[in-house]
């Protein structure tokens, strides 16, 4: 089989240690650091995606094919960064301040640094600005938010006011996911999309940002 | 008077087919030895990482009424009122699987190990939902002798139309801070995988109601089926596993829209 499609099976199987060890030949090969991440990396969380949006697989699979999707990354990133490469898009992402629940929120991270998206995790108990002065900084284009209290929700609206005020609502979009949040909500705060899963996220995303 | 006490581990470890079912796994499908062998290892971590504790206080139906009140921001309609008004005894109750199983989440996270990380998160959310189970227990037994038929069930805020800003005033009655239960300004339960409410003993038809309220209608838990379900079929009533009963981990009783 073609290098590259062996480290696409190999991660489909969560074997992060094949996947480590085949990158690191690709790239001894001479193949392309962002060929290696698009052709076998992302094709292959491509797959796992489909796979479980369509109960094929289940969490535990997903998440043992992200760890391996790691072990080829860790080895491509700081080639990808020297040349420029960011992946599909820069995104920033959190749980809402007064907020601890961080499941959900990681499980998003994963997927989307799955799909090839660079996130910068923000962590938990998130204040509204530090969101939107990051996604400036950072030159993100994503802003997204979970919530598990229904106390911690409007944290979500005061976010989408900023981008509002600050005219920046058009260039940085935002999505919001958690337990108690619906698409009637976010289209009440103003807010670009609801994901209720960290699958669906990555599709939305996807979709916002037309990649 | 307030009473406290530790759980083994071992006595609120869900089997796994919960924890499956907690993951999405479904009961008809057989997990890969993968999958198992996390399983087994998520399990053995939370034997050595959980402290599991509850503390309950008894309360009379009027105190009960002024913390039930809360700020004030309770649904109208609700179930709760008529229930706890039939009640013979209630007790507020929180309960935590301790603070290290949450740190211990974390850190497999930071440590890339995701679908250890999940499943330990899983292990303990489900562990919470026996624990509530076993505090049920055992104010029944407690209660044994009061000459009545006795159904303890848990109910807590942030669900049936008991605001979770009530949380405030449970609190401050319960002191759950005495087990290491806090709580921060947005009512949010610190460690995560904690619980509070009420138990409210009575004859087991005080527990039905419709649950056709307005907040059923956005409700992502209907365990009140199965619980009023079981009281209907009180030969299912010893079953080992209560899997739905009404309460969840702090995760889930907390994010309710109530």
């Amino acid at each position: 089989m073609e290098l590259l499609l062996q480290i696409s099976a190999s991660l489909q199987q969560g074997d992060d240690s094949k996947v480590h060890e085949l990158t690191s030949l690709a790239l001894q090969q001479g193949h392309a650091p962002e060929t290696i991440l698009s052709d076998s990396l992302i094709a292959g969380m491509d797959v796992i995606g489909k796979q479980f949006r369509h109960h094929e697989i289940f969490l535990p699979d997903v998440l043992m094919a992200a760890k391996a999707m790691n072990a080829g990354l860790d080895l491509l990133k700081p080639l990808l960064q020297e040349s420029g490469q960011i992946g599909l898009g820069k995104i920033v992402i959190g749980t809402v301040s007064g907020d601890l629940h961080d499941l959900g929120k990681n499980l998003v991270t994963i997927m989307l640094k799955g799909a090839g998206f660079e996130v910068i995790d923000l962590g938990k108990d998130v204040q509204p600005l530090a969101f939107v002065d990051t996604a400036i900084s950072e030159n993100a284009t994503v802003i997204g938010m979970s919530a598990l209290l229904t106390t911690t929700m409007p944290v979500m609206k005061s976010v989408v006011e900023i981008l509002q005020e600050r005219g920046l609502a058009n260039s940085i979009k935002t999505i919001i996911g958690g337990a108690p949040l619906s698409d009637e909500y976010a289209r009440e705060i103003g807010a670009d999309a609801y994901a209720y899963d960290a699958a669906n996220a990555v599709v939305k995303i996807k979709e916002m940002m037309g990649v | 008077m307030r009473k406290s006490r530790l759980f083994n581990s071992a006595e609120i470890l869900p089997n796994k087919k919960d924890i499956l079912k907690h993951q999405g796994i479904p009961e008809e499908h057989t997990p890969s030895t993968r999958i198992q062998n996390i399983l087994s290892e998520a399990i053995i971590l939370f034997i050595g990482e959980a402290k599991p504790q509850w503390i309950r206080a008894q309360v009379s139906k009027s105190e009960f009424k002024a913390i039930y009140f809360g700020a004030g921001e309770n649904f109208i309609e609700n179930p709760l009122e008529n229930i706890y008004s039939q009640s013979s005894h209630l007790a507020l109750f929180a309960l935590t699987v301790g603070l290290e199983i949450s740190n211990k989440i974390e850190n497999l996270f930071q440590q890339k190990e995701y679908a250890l990380a999940a499943m330990l998160d899983s292990v303990a959310s489900t562990a919470a939902e026996n624990a509530v189970a076993k505090c049920e227990k055992l104010y029944e037994k407690l209660l044994e002798g009061t000459g009545e038929t006795q159904t303890v069930l848990a109910y807590s805020p942030g669900y049936c139309g008991w605001h979770i800003s009530g949380q405030k005033k449970l609190f401050d009655h319960l002191i759950p801070e005495q087990i290491g239960i806090t709580l921060n300004n947005r009512f949010l339960m610190t460690p995560l995988k904690s619980v509070s409410g009420v138990l409210v003993a009575g004859p087991p038809k005080i527990h039905l109601f419709k649950n056709n309220f307005d907040f059923c209608r956005s409700c992502t838990d209907k365990s009140c089926t199965e619980r009023m379900w079981k009281i209907n079929h009180p030969e299912e009533k010893n079953s080992d596993i209560r899997r739905a009963n009404g309460i969840t981990t702090a995760d889930f009783s907390q994010s309710s829209t109530g």
